[in-house]
């Protein structure tokens, strides 16, 4: 809210700090000046008052008692608000019914008559002036007036407008309709506090007046309303209606029920200066559970104990007495109640709704004592380590492993679009409330963030190896996935990210893992659109799924107009961590040489890579360490349908050199059977 | 023979090869010296006691001095080739493409590293949360204004009926939720941090978006202080931001702590002089924080009158974006590897 330095000022007899040095008390003790301004003679302060305190803050004369306390200044006080009119004892021209009390806690009107519609005068124009508000008239800028003064919102009816001389305050029905005074015609809920007269509404209480009984210029007799609605209920029917004035977020934060009386008082006073001779006839105050002082209950030892510091026990004192509290020896009554044992009893002034438990009272004595006088001191307790979580150390492990092996992290939105999760089959849960179509379910695969990453910097001709880790959501089911991506013009990508995928999991300690190809009707309906039918596999760890990988569909690489191919695998994070394992036992090492041997085989299309390897395996026994796949061609100088595999087999004994002959002969046997499988030793 | 005519004629070999012939007509299989010795053995005893020690210091003296010329002369043929495999340092080193770590994981790894030095445990929970945990039991009741402070993504309704209160289904708008679930199933004394993605409802621009990832920490005892968390929070952004920052605090109103402050750091940029960084005030505003409220104490079953302790939240994006001068947040967000690969 924006205030004015020289309306401060008003209330003080005594200089305010200047204006800059009071920003700087109030932000480092109350709130954040956001701003000063200089204007017309004037300081404009922008301040952030924040929501605990909009209550007794959202106006220059509760901020003037803020000020009051933090620099120790009397405030002139307006004598207005404690003197009671005298006239508007006899008659009974408006009737009240307050059909919803609990919605309602405190309603007060005057209804004045001998109102002249005029312009204020300019003490009042200048300060709304400065403030940005438009002088109307005198009617209009008393209730505005009123709200930058106090707070408290007013509202003014043209009492002849109103049927029946009769108000009502009543829940609406659903359907209903109002005109407010903005001349929207708006249809109400079930349960949005109304006022009717006897024919119609007349008022959205306390968001909106209505347009049916609005001040106009030959408005002679007023109802001038200050009431306190139901905070919660305000907020809601303010969300409802989509209507938030001023007054609605006013009421949202609670009233002090004892201001509107004061409000109208001073109301009359202003009214009085510009209408002498406008008389009260009617008095109105409906408030059958009037508010009891508050007490806390408070020990030095428990302030001091929380705040870390020694405030000797008289400054606490004095720090509550500026604050307007009353302090006082804990009572008996106060122990009785379940207080806690302390030795003061603290009355907060009624203004003050914020204040109700002994933190409260800490909060404020360590704010006007002030923060900056606390000195830090590092707590004392037992030295242990803290429980390791395991899974942030794996993930942090896998990102260092990715980083080294030429992978880039990416993080991506976990919000997709309606487009990008058409084709899996499961729920995936959607928004009810989205910022906009492109964000509006969750993700349940990372594939859709990743190929939108590939587009981004395929753009410029790159080529990309990328992961990501982050949550997806499947149905009910919340899990974490590491995706590793690359792209490639040609179908070596697969392998390279299969090569990837092999280090990463050894790395993890992770030995027991395969890939199947076969896909069940299952995964084919989860999420078979996402890889290439030809090119794809499901991950095992352990013998449980954990995850797949494969070419993305290059119907789906299209729609994101991908030029080169994209292979991807993504796996269930937590069945890695699961399964992950970071002792060993090292083996050592060999001192004999090694003997390498390569054998080049002819064999048919179909025939997979795995089974020749096993075969190889099992017929090379325990000398043939390693068999390592370095070439596999298909296509000019062989016969259709055929393919060339060609291997490095490495031989190595533990205890002793192999000779050539030893090696010879278990190549032999390798070539025999393979031989009689059918393939070509070539 | 002569040793010093024979010592005269190895050091005139320009190349081993030379030298080597040299070295063979002496002591060669059929070299001059090498008969000489191998015939002492038929000599007389005196005889051969007279002549053997000197041919025994000559067959020394020429392996001696082949030694020390082929030493010469392997250095010499080295240093010559040296000069003819001069390349062009200037050149540029061979490309190696490394993968590069997203720098929001930066800034929470070294945050995580300080918080565990200070034995903090790092919890994690979930993204989809309760109203429960997000709201209620931080003391955040439904309609009460405090909730406008966090722009909710509310989950559409499942088709099955919810009959429990408060279980309505939202993505979770700080990482608070986490330390509720911790306290129900912890004892104090306690010292955690909460980290993860949290999602706000907003308009995104330069320094707003949907999504962003938040670090919270927690610290309850039984006399856990004011005085402590400034204490904390300093050595946490001494570390962070590896200088001489100083910390501050000023009220701020969450509705889980009480009292509330939002901590301020000076400057690292101009050094609390003022500059465009810190809107020419000397000081940014990092978190919130405060002393918790003992309204959560109550909702997660804590006694109040036997604990106390202070919470805190801070914006990684907002301080990856401090640290790096970083001018968008949704950079963060878009794949883009000319950005990522600065990090």
């Amino acid at each position: 809210m924006k205030f004015s330095y020289n309306w401060l000022q008003s209330y003080f007899k005594k200089a305010l700090p200047e204006p800059d040095e009071l920003a700087d008390a109030l932000t480092m003790h109350s709130f954040e000046v956001e701003g000063v301004e200089k204007k017309n003679g004037d300081y404009l302060l922008e301040i952030d008052i924040l929501p605990n305190r909009a209550h007794d803050c959202l106006s220059h004369y509760g901020l003037a008692r803020e000020c009051a306390a933090l620099f120790v200044l009397e405030m002139a006080s307006l004598p207005a608000l404690g003197n009671e009119p005298k006239d508007g004892q006899d008659k009974e021209v408006l009737s009240v019914k307050i059909l919803n009390t609990d919605l309602c806690r405190r309603y007060s009107a005057y209804v004045i008559e001998g109102v002249k519609i005029t312009e204020s005068r300019d003490l009042v124009k200048g300060r709304l002036e400065s403030v940005g508000q438009k002088p109307i008239n005198n009617v209009v800028d008393v209730t505005n007036y009123i709200v930058w003064e106090l707070g408290q919102p007013l509202h003014a009816f043209d009492f002849e407008k109103i049927k029946g001389s009769e108000m009502t305050v009543r829940l609406s029905k659903a359907g209903e309709k109002v005109e407010t005074l903005d001349g929207e015609i708006r249809e109400l809920d079930d349960r949005t506090l109304i006022i009717e007269d006897s024919e119609r509404l007349i008022d959205l209480a306390g968001i909106k007046g209505g347009a049916n009984t609005q001040i106009d210029k030959d408005t002679k007799t007023i109802v001038l309303q200050a009431a306190i609605f139901d905070a919660a209920h305000i907020r809601r029917s303010s969300q409802y209606l989509g209507l938030r004035t001023d007054a609605a977020m006013r009421y949202m934060h609670g009233f002090d029920p004892n201001l509107p009386v004061k409000a109208l008082r001073r109301g009359v006073e202003l009214l009085m200066e510009t209408n002498p001779d406008a008389k009260i006839v009617q008095k109105i105050d409906i408030y059958s559970d009037p508010a009891k002082p508050k007490r806390v209950s408070l020990s030095y030892g428990y302030i001091n104990g929380l705040l870390g510091v020694n405030i000797p026990e008289d400054e606490v004192r004095v720090i509550l007495k500026r604050l307007g509290c009353t302090v006082s020896a804990l009572r008996e009554s106060d122990k009785k109640a379940g207080g806690f044992a302390g030795e003061l009893s603290v009355e907060v002034p009624d203004y003050r709704l914020d204040l109700n438990i002994r933190e409260d009272l800490v909060e404020e004595i360590g704010r006007i004592y002030g923060y900056e006088n606390i000195n830090g001191d590092p707590p004392r307790g037992i030295l242990i380590t803290p429980y390791r979580n395991d899974r942030v150390l794996w993930r942090r492990m896998a990102r260092g492993i990715l980083r080294d092996a030429g992978f880039s992290e990416v993080y991506n939105y976990s919000l997709i679009s309606r487009d990008e999760i058409s084709g899996f089959g499961f729920e995936i849960r959607e928004l009810a409330n989205p910022v906009s179509d492109e964000f509006r379910f969750l993700r349940p695969s990372l594939i859709p963030g990743i190929l939108k990453n590939m587009a981004r910097n395929s753009r410029y001709g790159e080529t990309a190896q990328i992961f990501e880790t982050g949550k997806v959501f499947c149905g009910n089911e919340e899990k974490e996935n590491i995706i590793i991506a690359l792209n490639d013009f040609e179908s070596i990508g697969f392998y390279r990210l299969k090569g990837y995928l092999d280090d990463v999991l050894k790395k993890f300690g992770i030995t027991d893992f395969y890939f199947d190809p076969a896909f069940s009707s299952e995964d084919e309906k989860r999420h078979g659109f996402l890889l290439h039918p030809g090119r794809r596999a499901n991950i095992f760890i352990d013998s449980k799924f954990a995850g797949f990988m494969g070419e993305v569909s290059p119907a789906l690489c299209s729609e994101y107009s991908l030029k080169n191919r994209v292979f991807c695998a993504e796996i269930d994070f937590g069945e890695i961590a699961d399964e992950a394992e970071d002792e060993h036992i090292y083996q050592k090492p060999s001192k004999y040489p090694d003997v390498v041997r390569d054998v080049a085989i002819l064999a048919p299309r179909d025939v997979r890579v795995v089974d020749v390897m096993n075969l190889i395996n099992s017929s090379g026994g325990e000398l043939l360490r390693d068999v390592d796949l370095f070439d596999m061609y298909e296509g000019e100088n062989l016969p259709d349908g055929m393919k060339n595999l060609a291997f490095h087999l490495i031989f190595q004994s533990e205890d002793r050199t192999l000779t050539s002959e030893e090696v010879d002969s278990i190549m032999n046997g390798i070539n025999e059977n393979i031989n009689e499988k059918g393939w070509e030793v070539r | 023979m002569d040793i010093g005519e024979i010592k005269k004629e190895i050091l005139s070999k320009s190349n081993l090869k030379e030298l080597d012939a040299a070295h063979k007509k002496y002591l060669g299989k059929n070299g001059s010296l090498n008969v000489e010795l191998k015939a002492l053995k038929d000599l007389p005893p005196d005889e051969r006691k007279a002549k053997a020690p000197e041919l025994q210091r000559l067959k020394r003296e020429i392996d001696a001095a082949v030694v020390e010329r082929a030493g010469y002369l392997k250095r010499k043929e080295i240093e010559s080739s040296l000069e003819s495999e001069i390349i062009d340092i200037t050149a540029p080193g061979v490309k190696i493409e490394m993968g590069h770590i997203h720098p929001l994981t930066k800034v929470q790894d070294r945050m995580n590293e300080i918080f565990t030095s200070l034995g903090f445990e790092i919890v994690e929970g979930p993204e989809v949360e309760t109203e429960w945990y997000n709201f209620d039991a931080l003391n955040i009741p439904e309609d009460h204004p405090a909730r406008d402070m966090w722009d909710t993504f509310w989950l559409a309704p499942e088709n099955r009926e919810s009959e429990t209160k408060n279980q309505n289904l939202l993505l979770r708008t700080h990482t608070s939720p986490v330390q509720i679930r911790y306290m129900e199933t912890h004892h104090s004394p306690l010292r955690i941090i909460t980290s993860g993605r949290v999602f706000r409802h907003e308009a995104s621009d330069a320094s707003h978006d949907i999504q962003f990832h938040q670090l919270e920490g927690l610290m309850v005892d039984k006399n856990i202080t004011v005085a402590n968390f400034k204490a904390v929070i300093g050595e946490f952004l001494k570390g962070l931001f590896a200088g001489k920052v100083q910390t501050r605090l000023r009220p701020a109103y969450f509705p889980f702590v009480e009292p509330g402050f939002e901590v301020m750091m000076s400057c690292a940029n101009c050094d609390a002089k003022g500059c465009p960084v810190c809107s020419k005030t000397g000081w940014l505003e990092v978190m919130g924080a405060g002393m918790v409220h003992p309204n959560v104490f109550k909702a997660v079953g804590y006694d109040v009158n036997e604990v106390q302790g202070f919470a805190f939240g801070i914006g990684i994006d907002r301080i990856a974006m401090m640290k790096y001068k970083i001018d968008d947040i949704r950079l963060f967000y878009g794949g883009d590897l000319k950005f990522l690969r600065q990090f």
